[in-house]
């Protein structure tokens, strides 16, 4: 019988990091991640990523690589500084539960050593899900993906080709009259914000509590970094401000005709939330195909995208956090706490 | 029939039964389960469901190796291992 013969190890981020590249280069391929490493790993404003990797005990051959990247969040009135792990990367000839299981366990280290207040992962399908269920862990909450459609053309061309020429411009009024019929709040002024993040970001961000909810920071450092340095996409921000004071704001991308709205925040936000969405609406409605968001079920948005016809389509990813038993943070999470996240909490 | 034989003949159909790229395949005890995506780590958890509960066993965290679910005739080899350490 075989035992194991892997082992975890921490990884130097400054003499391994090609190491880490290659590792993550062939088994997440899909993903530029030489362009996005000193951004992701090393310039982040809460703190330096951790990362390790599972090796081969014979060979020392790297067979898996996962890192925590540190975020600072909300939990309730309360500021911590937590873990959002990400990359985590298993060869296929290792998948066998067993160095994965090790590496899940490895980042729950900086939380027991007190480092952090507590970790949390998103995997996005089942079989991200199957150390948790060896460990004997729950998703805290599930993340849904809403979304509106904007145009047919897609869709129609898909099934008719050339021919569906006429149908899809009768189908893109039918659909751009319904989507039209949506009230303006003439209270707010909404605006592209185009600089950086300045201070009233991070005074909105502590003017926002929520008893009993878990959600992520959104100061300026932080937003300046995630939104005006990700080397990789280009996001656009829009403002809605109410006689000067910001308010609420909305942050979306667009990549090949889809529009993704990756966060919505702030004050008063049923009322600001459908006037930004709109307004994005408004913005896309010529040119992507649709529209999509990924939202908690405990989140107060999910309201404001019913409202506006966004419809709910599937499960995108689940949410499971891990504290040290006995902390404040494990009963806070225990207690019933409501995980209150976009897209900003769920992808790092 | 051996026992070895009845034991890679339950484990060749749950797999055949429970993974639909084994079906595809028509999976043989030679075969790598976990590098031609038959199994995935998901699907080694069901793999250890079936034999703690088939053949009265536990399996530890660390018998999770590659080694012993890289194919029907490594998890035999594993079981038989066991079941003797036990006896």
């Amino acid at each position: 019988m075989l035992s194991m013969s892997i082992f975890v190890r921490p990884v130097d981020h400054s003499s391994e990091r090609q190491k880490l590249l290659n590792i993550l280069q062939v088994n997440l391929p899909f993903l530029p991640h030489a362009q996005r490493f000193k951004w992701l790993y090393c310039a982040n404003p809460d703190g330096p990523a951790r990362s390790w990797f599972a090796c081969q005990e014979t060979s020392d051959q790297i067979v898996g690589v996962v890192s925590v990247f540190p975020r600072s969040m909300w939990f309730g009135a309360q500021l911590k500084v937590c873990g959002q792990v990400g990359d985590f990367a298993t060869a296929a000839s290792h998948r066998s539960l067993g160095p994965s299981l090790m590496m899940q366990r490895a980042t729950f280290e900086p939380v027991n050593d007190g480092t952090w207040s507590f970790c949390y992962d998103c995997p996005p399908h089942d079989a991200g899900m199957s150390t948790f269920r060896r460990l004997g862990m729950k998703a805290n909450c599930e993340m849904w993906r809403y979304a509106l459609l904007l145009r047919i053309d897609r869709k129609l061309q898909r099934h008719l080709g050339r021919s569906g020429a006429v149908p899809t411009a009768v189908g893109n009024l039918i659909l751009g009259l319904y989507l039209s019929q949506r009230k303006k709040v003439n209270s707010l002024e909404i605006t592209e914000h185009t600089g950086p993040f300045g201070e009233e970001f991070s005074r909105l961000d502590s003017a926002v509590k929520e008893a009993g909810a878990i959600r992520a920071a959104r100061s300026a450092a932080h937003l300046n970094w995630r939104y005006r340095e990700d080397p990789l996409q280009h996001f656009k921000v829009l403002t809605a401000r109410q006689k000067g004071e910001l308010i609420a704001y909305i942050v979306f991308c667009v990549v090949d005709e889809t529009a993704t709205i990756v966060d919505l925040f702030g004050k008063e936000l049923p009322v600001a939330a459908v006037a930004l969405i709109s307004a994005v609406v408004e913005q896309c409605k010529l040119s992507c195909q649709g529209i999509q968001t990924f939202v908690s079920e405990a989140s107060e948005l999910v309201g404001p995208f019913l409202t506006l016809r966004f419809r709910r389509r599937s499960v995108a990813a689940r949410v499971v956090a891990y504290a040290k038993p006995g902390t404040d943070a494990a009963a806070f999470l225990n207690g019933g706490a409501r995980m209150v996240f976009t897209q900003a909490e769920l992808r790092v | 029939m051996s026992e070895v034989q009845t034991t890679s003949h339950q484990i060749r159909d749950f797999i055949l039964k429970k993974f639909p790229l084994a079906r595809k395949r028509g999976v043989k005890e030679s075969d790598l389960l976990l590098e031609s995506g038959i199994l995935d780590s998901m699907g080694v958890l069901e793999v250890v469901h079936f034999i703690e509960q088939e053949f009265k066993t536990q399996v530890s965290d660390e018998e999770l190796v590659p080694e012993n679910f890289q194919s029907i005739d490594r998890l035999v080899s594993f079981l038989q291992s066991k079941t003797s350490r036990i006896g």
